[in-house]
Formats: structure tokens, sequence, C-alpha cells
């Protein structure tokens, strides 16, 4: 990093300018992704609602939100894993995930795949959304000395309520620049099982999104989403491993939104 | 279908491997679509023009046996003939025999996917007759024996210096201007675009010789206005008005998705189609052809439009009045060009068009090669839900179980692990199973082909909490 004294990767101790009303509790729904491969977004999400007042619960039963199937095609498969998803989550009021695409599948697609309205699929909030719009909190205390690209998943861009809250709260985070670009609007390249059946477009999708961040000189890239974190990052470390050698190009660093809220710190 | 169709797995690789492609269709792409935005911005009421110009098309589309025969009615008392083409042989056919009745070798065409959907140029030079394409792209394109790749535009991925090539190679410039040469100082701007100029002022001095001596014209149509039988052209190039107007016989090819109700309802059409397609506020030319100054012949062609219609789900995509936004918006299109796709209509409409043109598996992969980023819906003037359509394919291709044994395995066993969580919690650490499987299961096999694997955590979410929360 090679900046100023302060530690990056410190909450500020400052506290934060709100008040968010006590004993508030919300269900975690961790996508399978972000369970299974990076738990570190889901526990920089928990940190975070601590820090914030908010007490979450997890039922270990819950899965994955059936996207996979749904958007392969496998209709009838999608709807065995929702119905499971609303079993798990029938008697949650409010139901918070650290990942806008599940929260759109589940909150967009679930009355279609099942075949009927459920109550739970109001329930659901992306954790930006639900900061920015249920607490009222836009400011978190975090701070990240450094310019960023923003790369929002097209779910949330298209499906859900856009970049506004995740703007919100990486604006008050303090020492970080959100570079606007271009490619801001673009898809990563992931789109599930398109990225096993189309390998070289999926790459080169991300690539073409990577290059612009590089000409920008970004040092990292930003996401409330880990499928597409996973995309972007995956193939940057493909093309940088050989470059690094001669250091032609420059790190970018990809972190999901949760961990820059909630500190880039351990989250033991 | 093509006899050289390799289908979109093979022809998009091939696309994707040349960077330079991608990059030139970004900078095109990327240049009407920021028009296009700029002008949605200065238009408030643009929302409510794409809700009406729906409900116009879904109201002719649930209506359209009367508004063909209205049409057809209007246009045969302002002078003109009307026949119908179930098939694109059928008016190709229709076409030959009009030219040979009429004694024309020499045949002016103005831009039309219509017509390049129906093979119509080849059914013409096979009967010893000279189609001659005058806009623009659309002869750059004939001369270099290729097919359109993009609904509006052509030569999309054509870069000037390549069109320079192609016409002094075909004799229809003396020489590559210098500035266009390798090394020719090419970077500037302005030098680029006034050589590009004297291009187009060469080709229009051969194209005029070809309006003034042709025996027929050929057109498609935008819009076909059911209470009048009039036919709308929009253009920039003033080819189409010369096509349909100085021959003396003028046939128009007009598919049955293009009819609207009313001459009132061109208002809404003539405000979203330029802007949409090359963001423009309005084209050069717009051209209202009722009463014929010669003969106008005009041939409502079907081939397979009537099957869209009588889909209930998907007859909707009939509303789509070509105007390539969705191409413009797609980043898989933007990666392998309208050639990628080997289809007349290539990009989202494509994808969800093409299979029910030309039903059978040689297109009912393209509505699995998209990442569903939604960015198509989003710009459809018309409002076609076009990434829940690509879903909707998807669904039906799995539901005639027509995807490979494998994936449908596949699905089955993620299902029932996802609807077991007891046996899914107990697995082994993610970590563990991601590396394991990187040598031999496909999936993982296909990621690390363009990839590394993903960096993932020894323990799972499910298994921290348990051990630092569940108190």
């Amino acid at each position: 990093m090679g900046r100023s004294s302060d530690s990056p990767h410190g909450v500020s101790n400052q506290a934060p300018t709100h008040s968010a009303a006590p004993q508030r509790r919300v269900s975690l729904f961790v996508p399978c992704y972000v369970d299974q491969m990076f738990p570190r977004v889901a526990q920089s999400t928990v940190k975070l609602l601590d820090r914030l007042g908010v007490a979450c619960e997890y039922d270990a039963r819950q899965t994955c939100c059936g996207q996979p199937a749904f958007n392969s095609g496998y209709a009838d498969e999608a709807r065995r894993v929702a119905e499971h998803f609303v079993r798990v989550f029938a008697d949650c009021e409010t139901i918070v995930a650290p990942g806008g695409s599940c929260v759109s599948m589940v909150r967009n697609h679930f009355s279609h795949v099942l075949g009927r309205e459920e109550r739970v699929t109001h329930c659901v909030r992306e954790l930006c959304e639900y900061v920015v719009n249920e607490l009222g909190v836009t400011n978190v205390g975090a701070s990240l000395p450094g310019r960023a690209a923003l790369h929002m998943p097209c779910h949330m861009l298209r499906e859900l309520d856009g970049a506004g809250p995740v703007r919100e709260l990486l604006s008050h985070v303090r020492g970080l620049e959100i570079v606007d670009l271009p490619c801001d609007t673009w898809c990563c390249g992931f789109g599930g099982t398109f990225s096993v059946k189309y390998p070289e477009l999926s790459t080169a999708m991300a690539e073409t999104k990577l290059q612009q961040m590089r000409d920008a000189g970004v040092e990292y890239l930003i996401s409330p989403e880990s499928s597409c974190l996973m995309q972007l990052a995956s193939v940057l470390r493909r093309v940088e491993e050989p470059a690094r050698q001669d250091r032609a190009l420059r790190t970018i660093r990809p972190f999901h939104v949760a961990e820059v809220l909630a500190g880039l710190g351990t989250c033991a | 279908m093509r006899d050289d169709h390799a289908g979109f797995e093979t022809a998009s690789r091939e696309k994707v491997a040349d960077r330079r492609l991608a990059i030139q269709l970004h900078v095109s792409t990327g240049n009407s679509l920021a028009k296009t935005a700029s002008l949605i911005e200065q238009t408030p009421q643009w929302q409510a023009l794409r809700a009406h110009a729906r409900q116009v098309k879904l109201h002719t589309l649930t209506h359209l046996d009367e508004y063909v025969q209205r049409f057809a009615a209007a246009a045969e008392r302002n002078g003109a003939t009307v026949s119908w083409a179930a098939t694109g042989e059928d008016a190709c056919a229709q076409t030959l025999a009009i030219a040979r009745q009429h004694g024309v070798r020499r045949i002016t065409k103005a831009k039309s996917m219509t017509n390049e959907e129906i093979g119509l140029n080849e059914a013409l030079e096979a009967g010893g007759l000279e189609p001659v394409e005058t806009d623009f792209g659309e002869m750059i394109c004939q001369l270099a024996h290729v097919a359109p790749s993009h609904v509006t535009a052509p030569i999309i991925q054509w870069s000037i210096e390549e069109v320079a090539r192609l016409l002094a190679r075909t004799g229809f410039v003396d020489a590559i201007p210098p500035e266009l040469q390798p090394g020719g100082g090419a970077l500037d701007r302005s030098a680029r675009l006034s050589a590009a100029a004297r291009l187009v002022a060469a080709a229009r001095v051969r194209l005029r010789e070809k309006f003034m001596t042709a025996g027929m014209g050929i057109s498609g149509a935008n819009f076909a206005v059911a209470d009048r039988g009039a036919l709308v052209l929009v253009e920039n190039e003033a080819n189409i008005r010369l096509t349909t107007t100085l021959p003396g016989v003028h046939v128009a090819v007009v598919g049955i998705d293009k009819l609207i109700p009313r001459t009132a309802d061109l208002g809404t059409f003539l405000t979203l189609l330029p802007v949409a397609a090359t963001g423009q506020r309005q084209t050069s030319y717009v051209t209202f052809l009722r009463k014929p100054l010669g003969r106008l012949h005009i041939i409502l062609l079907d081939n397979g439009r009537l099957n869209v219609l009588a889909d209930e789900q998907h007859f909707d995509l009939l509303s789509c009045i070509r105007c390539g936004a969705c191409m413009n918006a797609c980043p898989v299109y933007r990666h392998v060009s309208g050639h990628g796709y080997e289809a007349v209509y290539p990009g989202p409409i494509g994808a969800v068009l093409m299979p029910h043109l030309q039903p059978g598996r040689a297109y009912e992969e393209l509505p699995f090669a998209s990442s569903l980023c939604g960015a198509c819906t989003e710009i459809c003037p018309v409002g076609i839900p076009l990434h829940e359509r690509l879903l909707e394919w998807r669904e039906r291709v799995v539901g005639r179980g027509e995807r490979s044994r494998l994936e449908a395995a596949a699905f089955a066993g993620w299902t029932w692990l996802m609807t077991h969580p007891t046996i899914y919690r107990s697995g082994r650490p993610p970590a563990a199973w991601i590396n394991a499987m990187a040598g031999w299961f496909a999936p993982v096999k296909q990621w690390q082909k363009t990839r590394e694997l993903p960096q993932v955590a020894g323990e799972s979410f499910a298994q921290w909490w348990r051990k630092n929360r569940d108190a």
C-alpha cells in the first residue's frame, strides 16, 4: 500500500453518526457460494450489523435460493430449492443477505418459480439496501484510503434499487475515492453456468472491464456481489500472474462491500 | 440454416480470440449508446412513450388479422397491389416474377433486414438479375460477400481503414486515401473522417448511376400503417427514397409484424426508433408512401411470424422495431459481433427470435449464450422483456429434454443436496473439494481454461458460526 501512517485496515473509532434502534433483529441469508467459499464476506456482514446494533440470527438449514437451476432452465429443480428456502425462512420478519443476485431471485422471481405468492419473498433485503433504507445509516465509520472502481451486479442494477445505497455507503468511507467509469454498468461475464459453458467469452467480458479499471489506475475493485468478485478476481489472477514478475501490471485488489464497511481486519 | 453454420460455441470462440474486434465494437456501439442515453435523458416522456409503444404493438398483434385486412384494403384503394407470402421462397419467387413481368435486370435495393432474412439477393442473382445494395453499409457487405452483422449498422465491426481497402480493391476508388494507409498518421480523428467523406463521395457517384439506370426498386418497411395503407421508411442516406421512387416499379417486402393501426400512432414510434437505433432525435429522411408514383407491389410476409403469434408467452417478440439497441447494449454481442451468432437477426432479439423463425437445434443454443445481464431489456424501446424470454427459452429446451444428460443429472444431484441440509452441512470444507475436482470435473476444468480457481476458505460460514456465535 505504501500509504500514510494510519492503518488502512483499521475501523475508525469515531462512533458513526446515527442512532440505530437497539435490539433490532434480522435473519441472515448467506448465499451458498458466500457460505462455502467466501465466508469472510458473511463474517464482515455480522460484524457490521453488530456494530450498528443489529442482532443476527442464522439458521444453518439454509442452502441456496435456486438461482443456478432457474437461470439454466431447470424450473422444477429451482422450485424445489425455492420451497426449501421458504420453509427455512417462513417465520422471519427481516432477512438480510450480502449479495444482490440472490435477493433479486427471491424477491422478483420466487412467485413465478413457486407458482404462488409467499410473504417471505417481500422480507429479503440486500445488505446495503437494509443499512441505508431501513437503518437510515450512511456513514458506518469505515476508512479505506485509495481509488476504487465499483462493480454493481446486473441483478442489483436492473432488478433491485440500483447502485444508490451502495454508493451512498462507500461515499462516506474515509479516504476512499470511487472512480466512475463507462464500464460501471457492464456485466462481469459470470452469469452462472454461462461462465463454464463459454469460458473464453465470459473471460473476455471480464477482461474488457478490468482493462478499463487498469487504465483508470484504480487500486481496488469493490462490489456488493461475491459471484462477480469471484469471476473478476479469477481473471485478474490469471492475467496478472505472469505480469507480476516484471511489474508490468498494477494489481487491483478485489473486495466485497461488506469487507470494506466492516473494516478489512480479521473477523474472528 | 447455412451449410457453414458452426454453432455459437465455435463461432464465438473464434470471434473472442480477436481482441481488436471487441475493441472496435465497443467504440462503435459505445458511441451510439452514449448518444442514445443522452437523448433519453432529454426526453422526460421516454418511459411513457415506451409503454405506449408496447400497448399499441400488443393491441395490433392481438388483432393482427383485422389490421392486415384493413391495411391491404387501404393500400389497394391507394393503387398498390398487395399479395401474401407464406414463406421466404414464396416472397422471392413473387419478386422475381414481378421483375420479369416488367422486363427489368438492374434492381436497386433499400436497406432491409426482411430482404436479408429471405435471401432475396441470392434468389435474384440466381434468376439472372442484378440487385444493387444502395445503403452504404449494405453496399460494403455486398462487395465483400459478407452478411450484415447488425440490423441498423451492417458493418459496425469495420474500421474506416478496412472500408477504404475494400473500396480500393473493388475499383470504387482509385487508391486508399493517404491518411488511411498504414503509418499514414491516421490517428487524427478529423483527418480520418474527411477521408471517410471522400470514400462516401466516391460511392455516391457510383450509386447515382445505378439509381438512374435501375428498372425496379426493392425495399422493406419500418411501419405499415393500417388506416391509410401507407408504408413508412426511415433513413439517413436518401437511398431509400431514391430506390422507392425513381425506377417506377417498387416492390416492398413487409413482415406482418410491421403493422401499426393508425397514422396517429406514428408519433410515438418515430420518436423512439431513431433515438434507440442511432442516437438521433430524428433521421434525415422519413418517407411516407401512400399513393404510388408508378407501380407498387406490397408483399406481406409471414415466414414463421404466425408461429410466433400463436405462442402466448412469446408473441410480443413481434413488437420488435429492429432498432438494434439491444445489440449495442449486449456485452455478448460486443465481443462476438453479429457474425458470432450466424443468424440474420443477431444479439438478444436474435437469440430469442431465431429459434422461432428457424425451429430446430441450430439456434436453440443462442438463448443459453447470455449472462442474463438484462441490459437488452433495459434499453428496448418497445419494452420487450428480452432477458425473461431468454430464460423461458432455456426452460423450454430443458423441458423437452434437449440438454445433455450429464447436465440434467448434475442439477438433479445438486437439487437433492440443496434440499437435504444435514448432508449438505456434513461435507468437507470447500477448499478441499474445489481443488480435488480441478483435474476431472468438467465445469471446474472449463473454468480453469481461462481463469485461476477462486481462492476459497478452509471452513464455511456455517462452521464458523457454529464455533463462534452459537453459544
